[in-house]
């Protein structure tokens, strides 16, 4: 007994019995509730299964980055409607930073009435829910939107009315392969050229254009060589047809007011999050790099916003996860999401409820996963190296 | 840090929350009947958000057409009329927990299909109206025919049946068109209403009532076409044939009712006085219909003097009594030529 | 020689730019001639916006009327709407009879809310705790009823603020304990314990709230015994609790992460066992570090029970939603645009009274700090 007893007071023999207590558990758990769910569905007389994916799925979706009709099956939907969210996601990220930035700095700027503005925008914008202010974006344009018969037009080529903006769609020729090896070409060598450039900065304190140069590469090589090819490329422009624009590719307003909505919105909390960022940066380096002859913008390039990073990057990493959450109530302004399409669309006709949100999780799940991931990356290129 | 030290706390608490997610007690549900009986409670489905239908009047109580054939199946199970819980929730989630049995009757404007009355837990009970689907344009559009719609744009919610019909229609007829599809009818309206779309699409009934609530009603017309067919009717889960009987018949009293000219105000003279041997079935005063559903034998006059009959009821909602004024199309006796016909009680 | 004696002169007096209005408005507003105009451009929109708004809000407004004809003007505000309706945004469905039993939790929820808002000596902490346990009970009692007479009502019934209410606080009431569950596991030593309790954590934080929500009031009847007893709403109040909880364990982890190592180090060494280090030592520090992030996130809580209404429930935006759709209601959009309004107007009050609170417990600590 005794010996027992000191047995048990070992820790590492104890944690393992909890560890294991715990793994045991659960897989009970799991048995026990896959029983429950086998036995509720038999008495309801629900049939599972994925057979469904590859029936057709009968509704159109618009937007559609990719190929898509009526006729397609509901995995292609899935896919469509997926590539929908992500895109949706990714443009609202980068808007929103640009606009939280500007929103940190009018914070910190002197102007009295603009930082009140920038307190006054924050406020309003975080304090009322996200379904409210897209609910309010979506009849705002829609109210302000031009007419069909009024459309707005830009040179002939690009219209912008109530159903949307409607641009011209390039069409490939033979040929255009060429060009897009071209970007990816010069992509590279201006990759090769940063890194050489840091390297040589590094060592010897020389700054090099390589900016301005790579920008300048990756423009200009593709437009030699689609200039050689005589430009491979004819475009489709819209025209009016019985009821409205055809042809071309078009922004429609859904899209538009959920980029809208979720920017503003999220705005604020990046625009917080970098102000206060910026803000935890001691303010002796400031005053330090003034010392040695820093301009302003060199300041705030090379000395602040390095170190600020460190403080932003988390709590930005966990904005954007959630703004691309948040991209689920899209379906509500009938823009065409991954969720509208799983809940509102394919989960009615099917009735494979079980089945369809299974696969809604792994699809989220998949997306915050690459956020995360690609946050992650970021932060180990950007981490100052300690010393 | 190493925290090698009485951990048996926190496992039992870990452990405790995560089987405390489940325990629940167990009961098989199977006896509807004595469930509702018991409970003195009918728990029923609806959703709100089509007028006429199901909605909260100002002293925060649910009334419309689907309330009161909840209402009805109260009163003749266990009645009275106002015992009763409704469920609101949105169409596809709606569908969803009704098939898990969450309640006990869904009263909300199902389209009877075969899809969802086979292999999905549910049945059908009966259609209590006949609807169809059309489309509400512009009058300043110029159309006249749906046939002309080619390459419009289409306004809709998701969940129904409005999608597939659509795309169904214009395949037939060889026609693209493009929709926008919004998680409830009221944001699809208000988007038509905002020139969004160059057409609304719902069933004919919401159309008429939905015009309402345009910025300019007078503006809209119906066109003439009808696209589908929608059988509307209530659901119950499958499998409990005792509870569909007394479910179905409850409503065909209803429509029996308006047919014998029984209504909520005469029905105590109708008991009392009524020589046809039908309305003396119906009301109780002869044969044991009530207790071969398991009721009392005033079933069906509780019903009736709770709810009126059909076209009371009608009225009351969708008809001349309520601001949306729709016409009963269909939706009237057999004997007027309309579609409503109640199996005989004999 | 006469000395040559410098000239005395009298100290310059300030600068006219900086002294009195003037110089207060030279320096906030138009320091440079970039200031100035982005002062003037400012000036203009705020203008514009306040006289649009005035307008619309309130001199052409209709204030009372009992359905959609009483507001024939579409530009302007229809207050009549929410005039009409309040009691169903206050109440929601819950029998009108009873309204009373609802009154005294809105009445015992302010108590609450003033225990925590001022200090009141050495009664302060008996004060709050006292609220924070009777107010759950009692607000349990009275709302759902079904004991000492009191007549049950289904949390199905519960709508308008209320609702949300009860949402808000069952969430954040029920996420705070999981949370910290979550934490102190995430933070654990023992591996497997820490990898299931991260999983966890992350598969919550990972999905959208919306579909966590549809999972439940869909599915959870499947996947318990007995499930399809349970009211719908409170499958909604389970999601909610759940999901959050994650949030929460995430505050608290960060909480325990800010407490140094040698605080840990020190209770060990004088013999602590792992739960006296926590209760006594690194949870009181820690659970004070997490309040400003414990508050961000009850106010985000707060507003994201608005997603309720996506799938039919009647909190406050929802019952918004179905009372324009009511046969009395049911007309032009400027019906809803005001309703929606005032709906906004109510969540900021609510978010923005918290985030204040918060803002002060901050100031508070920092002051206690130095």
């Amino acid at each position: 007994m005794e010996n027992l007893l000191s047995f048990w007071r070992k820790g590492s023999v104890r944690s393992l019995t909890y560890q294991w207590g715990l793994v045991v558990v659960i897989i009970c758990g799991m048995f026990w509730v896959y029983d429950i769910a086998t036995t509720n569905m038999a008495r309801l007389g629900l049939k599972t299964g994925f057979d469904f994916l590859t029936d057709e799925a009968g509704f159109p979706i618009s937007p559609a980055l990719i190929d898509y009709s009526p006729r397609s099956t509901y995995i292609e939907a899935m896919i469509v409607t997926l590539l929908n969210t992500i895109f949706l996601s990714l443009i609202a990220i980068i808007l929103a930073t640009i606009l939280g930035f500007f929103i940190a700095m009018f914070k910190l700027s002197s102007n009295l009435l603009l930082r009140k503005f920038g307190n006054g925008y924050v406020e309003v914008f975080r304090n009322v829910p996200l379904l409210l202010q897209l609910f309010f974006w979506y009849f705002a344009a829609l109210k302000m939107l031009p007419m069909k018969r009024s459309s707005i037009s830009f040179f002939d080529v690009a219209f912008l009315n109530i159903e949307g903006f409607f641009i011209p769609l390039p069409i490939l020729e033979g040929g255009a392969e060429f060009v897009a090896w071209a970007v990816l070409i010069a992509t590279l060598i201006s990759a090769i050229i940063w890194a050489w450039a840091k390297h040589r900065q590094k060592n010897t304190g020389q700054p090099f254009p390589s900016l301005i140069l790579g920008a300048g590469l990756i423009i200009l090589l593709p437009l030699l060589v689609a200039w050689v090819l005589d430009f491979p490329v004819t475009w489709e422009v819209p025209k009016f047809g019985r009821f409205n624009f055809e042809g071309g590719t078009a922004l429609e307003p859904e899209f538009t007011a959920m980029v809208f909505g979720l920017t503003l919105y999220n705005a604020a909390f990046v625009g917080e999050i970098i102000r206060a960022g910026i803000q935890s940066v001691d303010k002796g380096q400031k005053e330090a790099a003034g010392s040695i002859g820093f301009t302003n913008m060199q300041t705030y390039s090379q000395v602040i916003v390095p170190q600020a990073m460190r403080f932003i990057i988390p709590p930005i990493t966990n904005q954007y996860l959630s703004l691309a959450k948040s991209t689920a109530l899209a379906g509500a302004i009938g823009y065409a999401d991954f969720f509208w399409a799983m809940d509102g669309a394919i989960a009615p006709q099917t009735g494979q409820v079980m089945e369809l949100q299974a696969i809604t999780l792994a699809g989220y799940l998949g997306i915050s996963l690459f956020i995360a991931m690609l946050m992650a990356i970021y932060n180990h290129m950007t981490r100052i190296p300690e010393r | 840090m190493r925290f090698l030290n009485s951990k048996i706390g926190r496992l039992t608490v870990m452990s405790a929350a995560i089987a405390s997610l489940g325990i629940m007690a167990t009961a098989a549900k199977a006896d509807r009947l004595a469930d509702v009986k018991k409970a003195g409670i009918l728990h029923c489905g609806v959703v709100p958000g089509v007028p006429g239908y199901a909605f909260p009047n100002k002293a925060g109580k649910m009334v419309g057409f689907d309330v009161d054939l909840c209402r009805a199946i109260a009163a003749a199970v266990l009645g009275d009329a106002d015992k009763i819980k409704t469920t609101k929730m949105k169409l596809p989630v709606a569908f969803n927990a009704m098939k898990a049995g969450t309640v006990d009757v869904v009263t909300h404007r199902f389209t009877w299909t075969f899809a969802r009355d086979v292999g999905q837990g549910l049945d059908f009970t009966r259609v209590m109206v006949f609807d169809g689907q059309g489309f509400m344009v512009r009058k300043s559009l110029g159309v006249k025919s749906a046939k002309e719609l080619d390459g419009a744009t289409f306004c809709m919610s998701a969940g129904a049946t409005t999608q597939g019909n659509v795309s169904d229609y214009f395949r037939k007829n060889g026609m693209k068109f493009k929709q926008v599809t919004f998680g409830s009818m009221g944001e699809a309206q208000k988007a038509y209403d905002a020139k969004r779309c160059d057409a609304f699409c719902t069933d004919k009934f919401g159309l008429g009532a939905r015009r309402l609530a345009m910025t300019n009603p007078d503006e809209h017309m119906i066109l003439p076409e009808t696209i589908s067919n929608e059988p509307i009717s209530p659901m119950v889960g499958h499998g409990d044939q005792v509870w569909k009987d007394i479910v179905v018949w409850t409503f065909n009293a209803l429509i029996a009712a308006e047919e014998f000219g029984i209504t909520s105000k005469n029905v105590d003279k109708m008991r009392s006085s009524a020589k046809n041997p039908f309305v003396q079935r119906i009301l109780g005063t002869t044969g044991k219909f009530g207790a071969k559903i398991g009721l009392g034998k005033d079933w069906a006059y509780n019903a009736i003097k709770a709810v009126g009959n059909y076209g009371e009821m009608w009225e009351k909602h969708l008809g001349k009594d309520s601001r949306l004024n729709m016409p009963r199309g269909k939706n009237v006796l057999h004997t007027k030529g309309g579609l409503l016909i109640s199996p005989p009680f004999r | 020689m006469e000395p040559i004696l410098a000239p005395f002169k009298m100290p310059q007096p300030a600068p006219y730019q900086s002294k009195g209005l003037l110089g207060w408005l030279r320096i906030n507003f138009f320091s440079s001639w970039f200031n100035s105009l982005i002062t003037l451009v400012l000036i203009y929109i705020i203008f514009n916006l306040a006289n649009f708004l005035i307008h619309w809000a309130f001199i052409n407004a209709v204030w009372f009327g009992d359905s959609a004809k009483s507001c024939p003007d579409i530009n302007a505000a229809c207050w009549a709407f929410v005039t009409d309706r309040w009691r169903l945004f206050v109440y929601g469905l819950y029998p009108s009879e009873l309204y009373w039993r609802v009154n005294i939790v809105y009445a015992l929820a302010a108590l609450t809310i003033i225990s925590f808002l001022y200090s009141y000596g050495r009664w302060t902490k008996y004060f709050r705790i006292t609220m924070i346990i009777i107010f759950p009970i009692t607000a349990y009692i009275f709302l759902v009823g079904d004991a000492f007479d009191l007549k049950y009502v289904a949390p199905e019934e519960f709508g308008g603020l209320l609702l949300t209410l009860v949402i808000a606080s069952i969430a954040i009431l029920g996420s705070i304990p999981l949370g910290l569950i979550l934490a102190l596991g995430r933070t654990s030593d023992l591996k497997v314990i820490s990898k299931v309790c991260t999983y966890f954590i992350e598969f919550w934080r990972g999905v959208p709230h919306i579909v966590i929500i549809v999972m439940f009031v869909a599915l959870l009847p499947i996947f318990i015994p007995d499930g399809a007893g349970i009211d719908v709403v409170v499958r909604a109040f389970i999601a909610f609790a759940a999901f959050n909880s994650a949030y929460m364990a995430e505050v608290f982890r960060g909480g325990l992460q800010s407490i140094p190592i040698g605080q840990f180090e020190a209770s060990r060494a004088i013999g602590m066992s792992y739960w006296k280090m926590m209760g006594y030592i690194i949870l009181p520090q820690a659970i004070r570090n997490s309040i400003p992030a414990l508050m961000n996130t009850c106010i985000m809580i707060f507003k994201e029970t608005t997603i309720v209404m996506l799938i039919g429930f009647s909190d406050l935006l929802g019952i918004i939603q179905i009372s324009l759709e009511s046969s009395d209601w049911i007309g032009p959009p400027h019906i809803f645009s005001s309703a929606y309004t005032f709906a906004a107007l109510i969540y900021f009050i609510f978010t923005f009274g918290m985030s204040k609170y918060s803002r002060r417990l901050e100031n508070r600590s920092n002051i206690e700090q130095q």
